[in-house]
């Protein structure tokens, strides 16, 4: 985690679940930590955060507003299709539990796996 | 010149013939770790021939003598007289053109992996803290998704990621049962051993040993990790738990026939255990370690014969290591 890791994923989560741009200052209302992050803080890691490209930032009046540039489930989504892809270069970067089964396998191993627990209970 | 031959046929022979008697084996499915060793030993000991023997071709061999100028002196002579030849001066550059390529596209492929491997691991990492839940009891990563998924980030700041999907499917025993899976994939470094294998696979992509090799460690790992698993949470709750996991999906492309990996590792968890013996296991590990010796036999062996034992001119210590080698 860096410096502000903790932080940054709190300021995303608090625009995310509000759903729309907020202000630093609404940002800062919204952010449940305590103590309570100073407002120079927020704003410094916000800017952070709009130039790492997560947040995007448009004016309003004499203020700034902050928007998440993806939604949370978009970068979930991303992060599955990586972890489930059967390409083979990814294997290195990731180790999954499992790969995938053909349609039928799992049936019939399902069946083999209730004889073979019920073999185990009747020992 | 006869080294050089004997050690590219050597080279030739892992290559082509090994991975045709090995793939598939049986026994590997019951000794996995002894099994990713003996694949990882055939393709470093067929790398390793191919380089001496073009080494072996480019520098003839020479008397080693403790006495440096007489040394040097015979390495020149030695020198030039094979590439006053224009045979010897060809077949010293065909050992070079060979050495350096097999050495120089080994690393150069292990750089990219590697670059390319570090980066996107800390992509991923990045977007992992920003939108994962740490889950401190566990020590795992939890991920908002419906499709039950587990897998672990490996690396220096590694993560275990586990789904709310894996979760809601998995009971506590079948969830320990995967964490234990995770965690020996990390404890033994299986990502280390998968990119060495893919580089080598791609490096040297006609060479049949290095992709069924590659082929061979990723199915042998996951087993390896089921071991451990099982040894922890039992063989039928493993089986359970990676049924679990895989069973709701549906693949994506075509797998191999004769069975998903996935498929095979249930199988062997179900059928009841038959580690190899002692005796095999040890007999296997000598045949590991003699056929990554035995290039280096092939080229100090005549090295060695020609060592002049008796000459020793100051007795220095260094001077003793020379000549007792």
């Amino acid at each position: 985690m860096t410096q502000f890791g903790e932080l940054e994923a709190a300021i995303m989560d608090a625009v995310w679940d509000a759903g729309k741009s907020l202000r630093v200052r609404e940002v800062l209302e919204r952010l449940d930590r305590d103590p309570e992050p100073a407002y120079n803080t927020v704003h410094t890691v916000t800017e952070i955060l709009y130039r790492k490209g997560w947040l995007s930032k448009e004016k309003d009046g004499r203020a700034y507003k902050y928007g998440a540039t993806k939604s949370r489930e978009e970068y979930v989504a991303g992060l599955m299709d990586e972890a489930l892809s059967v390409a083979g270069n990814r294997t290195a970067t990731l180790a999954r539990f499992v790969q995938q089964m053909q349609p039928g396998e799992a049936e019939e191993l399902h069946r083999l796996l209730g004889q073979a627990v019920a073999k185990e209970a009747s020992e | 010149m006869i080294v050089a031959a004997i050690l590219f046929t050597y080279a030739l022979l892992l290559c082509t013939l090994a991975p045709r008697l090995l793939r598939g084996a049986h026994w590997t499915q019951r000794a996995p770790r002894l099994g990713i060793v003996v694949w990882q030993v055939l393709g470093a000991s067929a790398l390793t021939a191919a380089v001496l023997a073009g080494l072996a071709l480019t520098v003839p061999t020479v008397r080693v003598s403790a006495d440096l100028a007489q040394l040097l002196q015979a390495c020149v002579m030695a020198l030039t007289a094979q590439y006053a030849s224009p045979g010897g001066a060809a077949a010293g550059a065909a050992g070079a053109v060979l050495a350096l390529a097999v050495l120089g596209r080994t690393a150069w492929c292990a750089g990219t992996a590697l670059t390319r491997i570090r980066r996107e691991r800390s992509e991923h990492r990045e977007i992992l803290d920003m939108v994962g839940r740490p889950d401190t009891t566990r020590g795992v990563v939890v991920l908002d998704h419906e499709e039950p998924a587990a897998y672990c980030l490996p690396g220096r700041h590694r993560r275990t990621v586990i789904t709310t999907g894996a979760l809601r499917t998995l009971d506590d025993d079948q969830l320990e049962a995967v964490l234990a899976h995770e965690h020996a994939h990390q404890a033994e470094r299986h990502d280390a051993v998968l990119t060495w294998a893919q580089t080598l696979a791609h490096a040297f992509p006609r060479i049949p040993l290095f992709r069924t090799a590659e082929a061979e460690i990723a199915r042998l790992v996951e087993m390896r990790a089921d071991d451990v698993a099982a040894a922890r949470s039992g063989r039928l709750t493993t089986a359970a738990a990676l049924l679990a996991v895989a069973g709701g999906r549906t693949p994506a492309v075509a797998l191999a026939a004769g069975g998903s990996t996935a498929a095979q590792r249930v199988h062997r968890l179900i059928e009841p255990r038959r580690p190899l013996s002692r005796m095999r296991i040890a007999a296997g590990s000598l045949t590991a370690a003699v056929a990554l010796a035995l290039p280096l036999l092939v080229v100090g062996g005549p090295a060695a014969a020609a060592t002049q034992l008796n000459y020793c001119p100051d007795g220095t210590p260094s001077a003793q290591v020379t000549t007792t080698r």
